[in-house]
């Protein structure tokens, strides 16, 4: 199986999986080998260092190569240190534009998915024809109905065990997470018991990436549901498949694989990384709220994290002003496990 | 620098003022008449007047993390408090123009003013250049952008770009560029004596509005 890593959130996955090739998002570990640090100034954010720092530590040298999207000037810059310091590993840039609600965004992008279709091509010597690519598309479409089933059970979840099995699906080759995850699905899944006295406060999370593990570990233990969230790599990822750009609409086999995909990717909610005339974050957090009945919000913001800790103000206030209550935790590379457990399970607790 | 602040809030009550990011297309705004101010600008003269430290709290008060650019949190605490910003902070804009060619965060900033002043933006997108040249299709979605940011200013300002008035704009810039590479090549260090003029310059050499180089 050749493997090819990624980050970000806004990788055309299906490109690369129709070459053959298995997409894996490179998620942080704790260990800091201290490569990075020659790099990368301390004052960037760990997503980025880690990944960084495990390709210089020779961990990653399995990838035939890396795909990053434009989103950030962290990512923007670690794709040229990437280039000149782990030449081995292929580095694919991929120019996602920043406005999603332009004419002329939707050209530009069309071209780079066709330029990034060329370079992976270049790379393992073969096309890619547009039916290896609207079969990668099913695949990857049977993959989000299948999470999206998942979010619709979170009410019932442990939250780590909802977050372990959506990064899973970053993790895990499709087809066998498809399988799997159908399996799964078709178990009856009851509510965790906890030992949590009374009600469950139902919270949604914020912020980039997936949830961190001791974060997640921390609401459970607390007794806390996650009923919903607007992670980068969240439910948001999984909302919108790959065919017309509506959401659950069946592949249109008489259209362009390449337009099937720009049209997902310029449909999905934004990230914090990317500007769209109507949307407005801070009012789909509140909707969302009201839709799912939470009790209040985490953000999870990754320390240092530009994009996501700009929006965290606005919809901070957006919140207050609602009366919903909401947390902030920061997370870095060293984790202050016993801080942030202490701090979640106050919250928790509160909204109890 | 006072005294250019207090001209442009002179001037803003009778043509319309844009916030702009320092790598912004000025030259279509100049030729428009449209006022232009740059919050970079004022975030560098808030640090010269030592007052950045407070403001910045001012900004954290509201929610903005303590590690986000201080020339935004600068400006953003002077938007939020321009009593206690220096020349009572910045003349409120009718436009917001953000081109994101000098770096990713003035989107956030600028979205940020957006929703703090409720006037209307318009974003730039220039896709950073890992390789050079820049592909035609870059070009393309960078020209495409001017065209609609053009139509954008013209809706809400009622001003139409004249293109001899833009012409007479770009030669101006031009010249500008020309005398700011020579004044570069005026200094006597040996830094300078030996390599090329690296802060700054907004055109790459094969852009036609570079000055030819001076050898």
């Amino acid at each position: 199986m050749k493997t090819v890593g990624f980050l970000t959130a806004y990788v055309p996955e299906e490109l690369f999986h129709a070459a053959g090739l298995t997409p894996v998002f490179i998620f942080h570990t704790p260990e800091d080998d201290g490569h990075a640090r020659a790099h990368l100034p301390g004052f960037t954010c760990w997503i980025a260092r880690s990944a960084l720092d495990r390709a210089l530590a020779g961990k990653l040298d399995g990838l035939v190569g890396m795909a990053l999207a434009q989103t950030c000037d962290t990512m923007q810059g670690v794709a040229d240190i990437w280039r000149r310091n782990v030449s081995h590993i292929p580095l694919f840039h991929f120019g996602m534009p920043l406005r999603l609600d332009s004419p002329s965004a939707r050209q530009y992008l069309l071209a780079e998915l066709w330029s990034l279709r060329e370079r992976i091509q270049a790379l393992t010597g073969y096309p890619i024809s547009d039916d290896a690519l609207w079969k990668s598309i099913a695949v990857y479409n049977r993959t989000r109905a299948l999470v999206r089933c998942l979010y619709a059970r979170a009410p019932v979840l442990a939250p780590s065990d909802l977050y372990a099995l959506v990064r899973a699906a970053f993790r895990t080759p499709k087809e066998t997470y498809n399988e799997h995850m159908a399996q799964l699905l078709e178990q009856p899944m009851v509510l965790a018991d906890l030992g949590s006295r009374g009600k469950s406060p139902r919270v949604l999370l914020a912020g980039s990436e997936l949830a961190d593990p001791v974060l997640c570990d921390a609401i459970t233990r607390a007794g806390g549901r996650v009923v919903g969230d607007i992670l980068d790599l969240g439910e948001r990822y999984f909302a919108i498949d790959a065919a017309t750009g509506a959401q659950r609409e069946p592949t249109a086999p008489d259209q362009d694989p390449l337009k099937a995909l720009a049209n997902r990717l310029l449909a999905l909610a934004p990230t914090p990384t990317k500007h769209h005339l109507r949307s407005d974050r801070a009012a789909h957090l509140l909707s969302l709220v009201q839709e799912r009945s939470a009790d209040g919000v985490i953000f999870a913001r990754v320390k240092f994290c530009e994009p996501h800790g700009f929006d965290y103000a606005g919809m901070a206030h957006a919140l207050a002003q609602a009366g919903v209550p909401y947390l902030l935790v920061e997370l870095e590379q060293a984790s202050q496990a016993g801080q942030l457990r202490t701090r979640v399970e106050a919250f928790i607790e509160m909204l109890a | 620098m006072a005294r250019y602040y207090v001209q442009r809030q002179v001037l803003a009550r009778f043509r319309p003022l844009a916030y702009v990011t320092s790598g912004a297309p000025v030259e279509i705004l100049e030729a428009m008449g449209i006022l232009t101010l740059y919050p970079e600008n004022y975030g560098a003269l808030c640090g010269a007047r030592k007052a950045s430290v407070d403001l910045c709290r001012i900004a954290e008060s509201a929610g903005y993390p303590a590690d986000l650019c201080s020339y935004a949190r600068s400006h953003i605490g002077a938007v939020m408090h321009p009593r206690d910003a220096p020349l009572r902070g910045m003349p409120r804009p009718d436009l917001l123009v953000c081109c994101n060619n000098i770096c990713g965060t003035v989107l956030k900033w600028y979205q940020a003013l957006a929703s703090l002043y409720d006037v209307p933006l318009f974003v730039i997108d220039v896709p950073f250049q890992h390789t050079t040249p820049a592909e035609d299709h870059v070009v393309a979605y960078v020209a495409d952008q001017l065209h609609e940011f053009v139509a954008w200013l013209e809706t809400h300002t009622g001003r139409r770009l004249k293109p001899d008035k833009l012409d007479a704009v770009l030669a101006r810039s031009r010249e500008a560029v020309a005398l700011c590479r020579k004044s570069w090549r005026l200094d006597s260090t040996a830094h300078h004596r030996s390599t090329r003029p690296t802060c700054s310059s907004p055109w790459p050499q094969s852009s036609p509005c570079a000055a030819p180089v001076e050898q």
